[in-house]
This record gives structure tokens, sequence and C-alpha cells, in this order.
């Protein structure tokens, strides 16, 4: 039996419905494939009220804020001490110097270390929050502007939004040679 | 070699060290010693009263460097020992800070003594 004509009305429609879906489904499938575009991992944290990222190939580990971190007396004011990880001597930097930021809290919960490499050394380097560490397509990155300060120009590889915040990418490489410049 | 023979010694929360090779005296500090004080050569360091002074020879030359607190014999094994991290010795700001061990759950600050005598530690 044909069902009332009414009812194939509605058939038809649910064909549209049907239709609709397969291609809001096809083009989901698009989208799943242009995600596969060429990404990065980044290591995106939190310094006072900026927010930074480095490439995660510069990172090695990260590491919980409650390590402790003993002061080394003649020491330039940008290191912060040393930590004995896992029985290993590191060394823990602290980059609000060099980027021009004022001192962190040190009291504040959530502060964490990145154990980083470049420019043929290896540090701690103590953040004030991680974000994420998140594969972000390379599409999303921008080059630095003009306007970025003076003292930021060599160390940023470029610019781009996370959660819709402004992260700055550090070359890691790059900020510890300019970290050696600046202490000598 | 299992162990390293030191002369260690606190100032403030900070824990130093000398090779005790490199050490041959240990005396009371006199206000008339000609000495060197860790805290003059080294910044971050609390200024505390001068108790004893430890005496080497560098090139012929006797030097010595007061310090406030008793220093100790220990033997540290070589395990615990390491050399200054990379970026530590560009952050120094004397050379004379050689490595770090790891001595009563802290870092320990070996100095070398010849080092000491360099002419930013000349005798004050």
């Amino acid at each position: 039996m044909w069902p009332p004509a009414s009812e194939m009305t509605m058939n038809s429609e649910h064909d549209n419905m049907l239709d609709e879906a397969l291609a809001a489904r096809q083009r989901t499938s698009r989208a799943i494939v242009d995600v596969d575009e060429p990404q990065i991992k980044l290591v995106i944290f939190r310094l006072l009220d900026r927010y930074f990222a480095f490439p995660g190939s510069s990172i090695k580990e990260v590491i919980s804020g409650a390590t402790e971190v003993f002061y080394i007396p003649g020491m330039h004011a940008s290191v912060e001490g040393v930590m004995n990880l896992r029985g290993d001597i590191q060394s823990v930097l602290t980059l609000n110097g060099l980027l021009q930021l004022s001192d962190s809290d040190a009291r504040i919960n959530g502060r964490a270390i990145l154990l980083g490499s470049g420019a043929g050394l290896q540090t701690g380097i103590r953040i004030d929050q991680l974000l994420d560490v998140a594969d972000v397509p390379r599409s999303l990155l921008k080059p630095p502007i003009d306007s970025l300060p003076d003292h930021l120009k060599p160390l940023v590889s470029a610019l781009f939004e996370f959660d819709g915040l402004p992260v700055t990418l550090l070359d890691l490489d790059m900020v510890l040679q300019a970290w050696q410049q600046q202490i000598s | 070699m299992s162990c390293l023979s030191l002369v260690v010694w606190s100032a403030g929360p900070y824990q130093f060290a000398l090779t005790a090779s490199q050490v041959n005296e240990l005396r009371p500090y006199t206000t008339d010693t000609n000495s060197a004080s860790l805290h003059q050569l080294i910044s971050g360091i609390p200024v505390e009263p001068l108790l004893f002074c430890l005496g080497w020879t560098t090139d012929g030359q006797p030097c010595s460097l007061a310090v406030s607190n008793e220093p100790q014999h220990v033997e540290l094994p070589l395990a615990d020992l390491w050399p200054l991290p990379a970026l530590l010795q560009h952050a120094r700001q004397h050379p004379a800070i050689r490595a770090l061990a790891w001595h009563l759950g802290q870092p320990l600050i070996l100095l070398d003594a010849r080092q000491l005598s360099m002419p930013t530690a000349n005798r004050v």
C-alpha cells in the first residue's frame, strides 16, 4: 500500500533532509581532511598577563612547579637556581627580564618549569602557567608584525591566536642566544 | 677514586666547599687577618660574623678566605658531583664557582681556590 499523500510529502522532506545531512557530513569530512594540513606542536604558556609558546621540539619535559628550586649565589639575577631532576642537576632560568616583563609572583600556584634546549644549552625555564601542549595548524601562524617591540623582534618567529588569546611564538635558540648576550 | 675529600662550610643557608687537597690551613679569624670573605666575592651571600680562615697557596703565595661557620671535612661520593650546568657557566659572576654537588639534600657549591686567588679575589 502507498502511504497517504500527506505522508509522502513528509517523506519527500525527509529525503531532502537526508541529502542535506549527507552533504553536511561530506563537508565535515572535507574539514577533517583539511585538519591534516601541516601542524606544529607548541607548548603554550603564560608569563604574567602575556601568552607565549615554544615549539614542542625545543621542550623536552614539563616539570611540576612543586619541584624544589635551590637558589645559587653568585649567579646572574635571571637564574632562579637549580633543581634535582631525577638525580641530575638542572638550572632554572626566568625569562621575565629578557622579555622586559616585571617579576612574576613566586607564590602563585600552578607555576611550572619547561625543560628546554637551545643555543647549546639545556635549562629549566620558569613559567607562570602552562596553557596547553597543542598541535596548531601552521597556517594559523602569522609572521611577526613590524610594531613588535625591538627587544622581542629577534626572539619571535610567529604570532597566532589560541582560544582567542594572542600568543607569541618564541624561538628558544634565539631566546637563549639573546640571554647569553644580555648577561655577557 | 670513588670519593672526593672536601672542606665544606655554610654561609647563610648555602653550602660551599674547597677540595681538601688545596687547603693547608684552618685557623681562627682575627681582625688583623688580611683575608677575603666570601660575601665580598660572591653576590647573594648574607654578611655574617667571620670566625675562621681557610688557607692555601697559589703560585707560592699564601692566600686565605674568611668564613663564618666552622668548616667540616666531607668525603663526597663522585656520583654526587656534577660539573656546573652549561647555563650556569655563562651566568656565574665569579670564575671560582666550578662545580655543584648534592650534599645533605641541598646543592653544595664547589669553589676553585686558585680562582679565588685571582685579582678579583685579592685580599682586601
